[in-house]
């Protein structure tokens, strides 16, 4: 079983904010893989530096083998990965279908001139740009509101167009960022059956989460992350029981 | 689904039609001539429109394109004695490569500052064309520019000049339309509302920023050379500051999400002005006033208001 | 003439109108440090200062010095009108929104301009009389002794509000955090106006002291303020001193270049320096490092 992302020896500081210090751990192919941390703890830094939106101060990380951390952010699609984002980041001012449609560009390559001629070859990418974007919709059980305006669904729904969108680029490796935060109980049960749906398609998962059932349940691997450390990893049953967690979690006087 | 595609088509074409029943209807030519201008603002709105609405971006320098468009084929039209049928490609050539180069530093920027700067480039274009005299002419411009002749007919009335230009409008409505409607379109509008979410979506922000604000640009320039060869003579004033922010004005007015918003935006700051001739002192104040009512009003423009005469066409 | 003393001459002149430049970027700074709006109708207060200042000189027959104060009165009313009616009335603009409300206001009072005065250019006569004083063999006029001093006055006055008054103090506590200020019980709002009224304030000063030299005309307004823009990003948005010094030494460019290169070129110097730092310094020469300066607000 090989990593398919490989975190070495990274260091991110803001300032005099030490964001992430010196992690180093791997991500499993085709695994659903945790990351978990109090507030603070550097989760979504280290998506964004995977993305390439930050770069590290020092280390590296890999995909496949491949170093990707000097890569310009609009590159990373086109290796395979995709990801979602904390602060919900659907794009307002398209319907479902075309904010879908958005995670098919690194899988077309019409330019300037081809779509504005109306050329044939764009004509043809369109339209399979188009059903390809159905196609997930309807994976995920989102295809009957494929005309509505984005902010016009609920925000559950709003979260499942935003995992389409990162789908629909096809990744290999999809991170999903708190995708369950202020999703009931029926919500967060139908990200469940997506997310097992990704995995079986032979993707990898890697999800940041606060939602402690929701990561037992699902999760292969358990990271865990406290003020840009990583202080534990392993099998979820491990991890519950680990004291460090527990404590960071739950202060000293919950070992007690 | 077929008709989406065919829309651009229909679209395009009818806007022609429109224009041509408009010129049977009026026979005065001196409303021919407003509606020339209409079209020549129109091209340069369409592509503002674009950066604006679609990219999120915006330019106060315009008019600098639309002058460089304008001067260059005038200078080797009359000077260089290059035939039309060259100058054209090469004037256009010329706007989009410059709006290139200065839009790589420019467009790094955002907000206030990229309005700044493309203001200040605007600028600064516009005192060139005042200062290099032995190219320009200076503040007094020159004239003699020669008139296009295009499939053995010469355009020397307004009548005729109408048609050439409203077929080019309905040109650039077809480019715009279908590129609005594609990929392109789309990374346009992530790049508006999130632009780093669009670059983790694979989308190059700097270089499709570069592309449309190139592409408006070149807009402009052929506009620029429209106005060359049918007013046939250039003169500085009319490429200044107060006619970059008119420009934004007219797309702000009618609507930045939507190209038939600039075109509804630019209808009514060109028109308009028409009819207040005899309060030529008004004018700056009314446009004043109507984009401060504009923006405190309705910002998003006046398309798409419930007019009861018609509903304006939505969903574009 | 040697060229000793023309050099002398120039630097007279840029200090000059350099001190102008320094008012408006100024201006720019007050507002943007307690908004984060950059104004662009800061040039047209100036150019509306001068203005007004000429009509109650010239058509009311005040006296000067009652015309210079109540042009400078009305351009802070102004400022203030804008801020209430316009400003405070704006839900959750969009910085598209902002910069072309700015815009309008820059039309509204140019055109108001133009309609009510003309196109025409109109002049003030010097506060204390056009006889040159010499300097070392150069030559430099009374009014821009006023100009300076007036720049020396309204520096002082700042520091001392911002530092050693209370309202001053909790508009400096606005721009750095305005949740904050916000909390401790400042009146944000009051202090957004009080920013607005200070910068026309000071922009019609600007106008009214500049308009025996260079004329007042309702289309100066624009050029004015983006080369007061230009000064306020080179010497660092926000930045109060900053602003003085890029202002001097952009006058002093200006100057340069008109007098031994040309004159007709000489207002891009000021616009190529203001795209020359944002281009590559977006910080200014005395702002931060980081460019912040490149993020929208």
């Amino acid at each position: 079983m090989t990593d398919i992302l490989t975190v070495r020896n990274v260091s991110k500081s803001f300032g005099g904010l030490k964001a992430i210090t010196d992690l180093s751990t791997g991500v499993r192919e085709g695994s659903i893989t945790a990351i978990i941390g109090p507030n603070g703890a550097g989760k979504t830094t280290l998506f964004n530096l995977i993305s390439g939106i930050y770069k590290p101060d020092c280390g590296s990380i890999l995909f496949k083998d491949k170093r990707i951390d000097t890569l310009k952010p609009y590159i990373i699609p086109y290796l395979g990965i995709a990801r979602t984002f904390q602060k919900l980041s659907v794009f307002p001012n398209m319907n479902v279908l075309e904010n879908v449609m958005v995670g098919r560009y690194p899988l077309s390559c019409s330019g300037f001139f081809t779509c504005a001629l109306n050329l044939k070859k764009y004509r043809e990418e369109e339209k399979d740009i188009r059903e390809k974007a159905l196609f997930w919709l309807s994976f995920m059980s989102i295809e009957h509101i494929w005309d509505k305006k984005i902010r016009e669904i609920p925000f559950e729904k709003q979260r499942l167009v935003e995992i389409t969108r990162a789908i629909a680029s096809e990744p290999e490796l999809i991170l999903l960022d708190e995708s369950a935060a202020g999703l009931n109980i029926t919500e967060t049960k139908n990200l469940i059956d997506a997310i097992y749906k990704i995995r079986e398609l032979g993707k990898t998962v890697l999800v940041v989460e606060h939602d402690m059932d929701l990561i037992m349940e699902i999760s292969d691997t358990i990271i865990v992350l406290n003020f840009g450390e990583k202080i534990a990893e392993g099998l979820p049953k491990d991890i519950q029981g680990n004291e460090r967690v527990i404590s960071v979690y739950l202060g000293k006087e919950a070992i007690k | 689904m077929k008709r989406l595609f065919r829309t651009s088509y229909v679209k395009a074409g009818l806007t022609f039609i429109i224009a041509l029943i408009l010129l049977m209807v009026l026979r005065n030519p001196y409303y021919v001539g407003i509606l020339i201008f209409l079209g020549i603002n129109i091209i340069i709105t369409i592509g503002l429109s674009l950066l604006m609405g679609y990219a999120g971006q915006i330019s106060l320098g315009q008019a600098a394109f639309y002058g460089i468009g304008a001067y260059t084929t005038g200078i080797l039209t009359t000077k260089l004695h290059v035939p039309i049928i060259l100058s054209f490609p090469m004037s256009v050539l010329l706007t989009v490569f410059i709006a290139f180069i200065v839009g790589i530093p420019t467009l790094r920027l955002r907000g206030h500052y990229l309005a700044m700067a493309t203001l200040g480039l605007g600028e600064i274009v516009h005192i060139v064309f005042n200062e290099l005299i032995s190219l320009t002419g200076g503040p007094s411009g020159f004239g003699n520019i020669p008139l296009i002749r295009i499939f053995g007919i010469e355009l020397d009335n307004d009548y005729k000049y109408y048609v050439f230009v409203w077929a080019i409008v309905a040109l650039i409505i077809f480019l715009s339309l279908n590129i609005i409607n594609s990929r392109i379109g789309r990374a346009l509008k992530a790049i508006h509302k999130e632009p780093t979410t669009a670059s983790t979506l694979g989308i190059n922000t700097s270089r499709v920023k570069l592309y449309i604000f190139t592409l408006g640009a070149g807009y402009a320039g052929i506009a620029g050379f429209l106005y060359a060869h049918y007013i046939t003579f250039l003169s500085p004033g009319s490429f200044s500051l107060g006619f970059s922010v008119l420009l934004v004005t007219m797309v702000a007015v009618g609507g930045m999400e939507n190209i038939w918003g600039a075109i509804i935006g630019t209808t009514v700051l060109t028109i308009l002005p028409e009819y207040l001739r005899f309060f030529h002192d008004f004018d700056i104040l009314i446009y004043g006033v109507i984009l401060m009512a504009i923006m405190m009003l309705r910002p998003e423009g006046l398309y798409g208001i419930k007019i009861p005469l018609k509903r304006i066409r939505t969903n574009d | 003439m040697n060229i000793g003393i023309q050099l002398l001459q120039y630097t007279l002149s840029g200090i000059t109108i350099g001190s102008i430049y320094a008012m408006v970027a100024i201006g720019f700074n007050i507002i943007y440090n307690s908004t984060g709006i950059i104004n662009f109708a800061q040039g047209d207060f100036v150019m509306l200062g001068g203005m007004t200042a000429v009509y109650f000189y010239k058509t009311l027959h005040l006296p000067l010095l009652l015309s210079g104060l109540s042009a400078v009165l009305i351009v802070m009313c102004v400022g203030i009108l804008f801020e209430r009616f316009v400003i405070q009335t704006l839900k959750n603009p969009s910085v598209i929104t902002l910069i072309i409300i700015t815009i309008a206001a820059s039309i509204l009072l140019k055109g108001g301009a133009m309609f009510i005065w003309g196109k025409d250019a109109y002049i003030l006569p010097s506060f204390s009389g056009d006889k040159p004083l010499g300097l070392f063999g150069a030559t430099i006029l009374p009014q821009s002794l006023w100009i300076l001093g007036f720049l020396f006055l309204i520096v002082v006055a700042l520091a001392g509000f911002f530092r050693f008054s209370i309202v001053g103090k909790a508009m400096k506590a606005c721009a750095f955090n305005r949740r904050a200020a916000r909390i401790v019980g400042i009146n944000v709002n009051r202090m957004v106006l009080l920013s607005f009224a200070l910068s026309a304030l000071i922009g019609g000063i600007a106008g009214v002291i500049v308009t025996p030299i260079t004329l007042a005309h309702y289309d100066r307004g624009s050029l004015l303020g983006l080369k007061g823009f230009g000064t306020a990003i080179f010497g660092g948005l926000g930045n109060m001193p900053g602003a003085v010094a890029a202002g001097i030494i952009i006058g002093l460019l200006e100057s340069y270049s008109a007098g031994l290169l040309s004159s007709g070129y000489k207002d891009a110097v000021a616009l190529i320096i203001l795209l020359a730092v944002l281009f590559f310094r977006p910080g200014g020469i005395f702002g931060k490092k980081e460019e912040q300066a490149l993020k929208t607000f």
